[in-house]
């Protein structure tokens, strides 16, 4: 059975940069976001693999706690000090989750094998009891020539019930989107992202920059506050730095 | 631009409470990706934040179209319908996402509650104890909540207390380390509030800033009748209101005093202030302030409404040093059971609502805190009790509006009748979209049995503010 796509040579890879761009995107345009997420953040590039159609489920402890950046992932430290999500683990469910590199000319990706894991492929974000997930923003990918792709996602706590959800369409001249979620399941709550293959060649499809946080409070007292910010405090603190 | 990217950059604009250029970054991105509904939930999910409840339910309605077999989507319409006062739209709207996905408690109490709204208990009751039968879930405590609150209007308190009890057991096994949370956070609300003192406060007050226009911070509990008094403060033409916007909680108290490594280090660095400091802190505030109110207060007196502002007042008159201080009392045990009944989001400051030991605790906590404060605080400040307010109005508002050096407005006694520009986001909207009414009044007697072995900690409490 075919397992991922066949390799085309050694095209220029531009997935660090397409990735530091989408970074600063999501940081704000001007940085803004930087200052103003208060989380510990981690961003699954995908970029330590070195080699095709492994199953990333065995590779042991792939993603979960993490705490420092590799060449796998990058991490973000949060106003706490806590850096990266070293409460969160992350388990690729199943199989048809794959390893892959220089992914038509993107860079390394997390496939998603679809003739592998069949039509439904999952992962599982479970934070410590004390500590809530976060999913800011993921990219799905299609490489080129895999016909029009359809797939299905959904974000699904398993308390706070479906989170999110939207319907990817792609032409068969493939390509990537990006998907900002910045969607927080409660203290404890286990997220889990769904991807279901409609329409399109099964293992033509990939996951890239997958960015979460870990958050000390899924939620606020009111409804009006959204994240501890505290951007008045930084206002405040940078005016006696500047003394 | 992807419209991913445009997205992350407008949250990151909302962080900065830029919202209508966030908002506009995020209807490009809906433009961009028309069969995507994320940009218009995130959009409408922001505006319900700002109390722009018709401009949320408009992009609501657009993303239910791109997508009208998500029944989550059709369930949140229905409730900021029902927000709205369009309630046989709303109902429709919950029925529809409830045969859609006839397993989902959040569909099946949002139903309900519509339902309950209209007048129809007893159905709303027997739809979600159908439901509770019928689909077994993780998440029937939302269902056995809404269940509890009908069987309270019908009567049947000893059934409502069962399905509350329902409820918070099957909360509580996720929710208990949010309760170790609020013990810490309460240890330190009630350290810093007691480490100032009359002589640190009116050295605060002496502090020379520039003059901002009138303001008072309407402090309390939650469920002690503050949204009640902010509404009908909102009436008067001479005043506009905050409504729990969490400004200063979220952007100085976390860090500043709740994230600090000790209370004395939180003293210091806002002890140390300099006035330089505090400018450039009230700049921040009045402008986020004015982002969410959509307008600048101008010569209006603006009331900070915060019912969890209590334990934190220390930071907000450093912050705020010329405002005056209402604080809405009513009977503690009426407190506590309105709080025990009350669907909130769950985080440390609220998880005190698990059980009802914890919410005794959390209301003796802000009781004590404002004893401590009253006997402190430079500041002019007055207390308003919700059973005068509720049977004498006139009475109450006019000692009120004394303290607040407002002339007196005949369309505060007519509050519920008044149309406003945001609505009322906290949970207790549908209370305070009615006439006044007593019936709240002694309502813990309902519920005597299960309240008394809890209340230890009110007791000397309940006689130093005349409820005993």
């Amino acid at each position: 059975m075919k397992r991922g796509k066949m390799k085309r040579g050694r095209p220029v890879s531009q997935a660090n940069g397409f990735s530091q761009i989408f970074k600063f995107a999501a940081y704000g345009t001007l940085g803004l976001g930087a200052a103003g997420n208060s989380s510990a953040e981690t961003a699954i590039t995908f970029e330590g693999f070195t080699t095709d159609n492994l199953e990333i489920s065995g590779i042991p402890g792939y993603g979960d706690n993490v705490s420092s950046a590799s060449a796998d992932w990058s991490v973000r430290a949060g106003l706490r000090g806590v850096v990266g999500t070293p409460d969160i683990a992350v388990d690729w469910l199943g199989t048809g989750w794959h390893t892959y590199t220089s992914w038509d000319g993107r860079g390394n990706v997390g496939q998603l094998d679809f003739n592998a894991g069949g039509p439904l492929i999952s992962l599982a974000f479970t934070p410590s009891a004390a500590s809530a997930v976060r999913l800011v923003l993921f990219e799905l990918d299609e490489w080129a020539g895999g016909g029009p792709g359809s797939i299905d996602w959904t974000l699904v706590g398993s308390l706070s019930g479906q989170m999110a959800g939207a319907n990817w369409t792609m032409t068969d001249a493939g390509g990537r989107s990006g998907f900002f979620i910045g969607q927080s399941g409660q203290l404890g709550e286990t997220l889990t992202l769904n991807f279901m293959l409609n329409t399109g060649a099964p293992s033509y499809f990939a996951l890239d920059n997958l960015t979460f946080d870990q958050v000390p409070e899924p939620s606020t007292w009111a409804l009006g506050a959204l994240g501890a910010a505290a951007l008045g405090a930084a206002a405040m603190r940078r005016r006696r730095r500047a003394h | 631009m992807l419209a991913a990217e445009a997205l992350a950059s407008g949250d990151a604009l909302w962080a900065d409470y830029r919202f209508d250029e966030a908002l506009r970054v995020f209807e490009s991105a809906a433009r961009q990706e028309p069969d995507n509904p994320a940009p218009l939930l995130l959009a409408a999910k922001r505006l319900f934040a700002l109390g722009r409840f018709e401009e949320s339910a408009r992009l609501e309605g657009q993303a239910l179209e791109r997508r009208p077999e998500d029944s989550n989507t059709r369930r949140m319409l229905a409730e900021l319908l029902d927000r709205q006062g369009q309630r046989e739209r709303a109902e429709r709207l919950a029925r529809e996402a409830l045969r859609q996905s006839p397993q989902d408690a959040r569909a099946a109490r949002a139903l309900a509650h519509i339902v309950r709204g209209a007048g129809r208990t007893a159905e709303a009751a027997e739809l979600l104890r159908r439901q509770v039968a019928d689909h077994p879930s993780r998440e029937n405590w939302r269902v056995n909540h809404e269940l509890a609150l009908c069987l309270d209007r019908l009567g049947d308190y000893a059934g409502a207390m069962a399905a509350l009890l329902a409820a918070k057991a099957e909360l509580y096994c996720f929710a208990r380390p949010l309760l170790n949370q609020w013990h810490q956070r309460a240890r330190r609300r009630e350290e810093f509030a007691r480490a100032l003192d009359g002589t640190v406060l009116r050295r605060w007050r002496e502090v020379q800033l520039r003059p901002v226009g009138l303001i008072a911070i309407l402090a309390g509990h939650p469920r002690s009748g503050t949204t009640l008094l902010e509404q009908m403060l909102a009436a008067h033409p001479g005043v506009v209101t905050t409504d729990e916007t969490a400004i200063l909680r979220s952007q100085f108290i976390e860090p500043m005093v709740l994230a600090a490594g000790s209370t004395a280090e939180a003293f210091q660095e806002i002890n140390g202030f300099d006035t330089d400091q505090l400018e450039a802190g009230r700049e921040f505030y009045f402008r986020a302030t004015q982002a969410h109110l959509g307008e600048a207060p101008d010569e209006r007196l603006l009331i900070e409404k915060d019912p969890l502002a209590t334990c934190d007042l220390g930071f907000m008159l450093r912050l705020l040093p010329e405002a005056r201080v209402i604080f809405p009392l009513r009977d503690p045990r009426d407190v506590c059971v309105s709080f025990f009944f009350t669907l909130v989001p769950l985080n440390p400051d609220s998880a005190p609502a698990l059980d009802l030991a914890h919410t005794c605790a959390a209301a003796a906590l802000s009781l004590r805190v404002w004893q401590h404060w009253r006997k402190v605080i430079p500041q002019p400040w007055v207390e308003v009790r919700y059973e005068r307010l509720v049977r004498d109005a006139r009475e109450e508002l006019g000692r009120l509006t004394q303290l607040l050096q407002l002339p007196w407005e005949e369309r505060m006694l007519a509050a519920h009748e008044q149309r406003r520009a945001r609505g009322v986001r906290t949970p207790t909207y549908s209370d305070v979209a009615q006439p006044l009414y007593t019936r709240a009044i002694g309502r813990w007697r309902h519920y005597a049995r299960w309240l008394e072995p809890h209340l230890g900690p009110l007791a000397p409490l309940l006689k130093e503010f005349g409820y005993d």
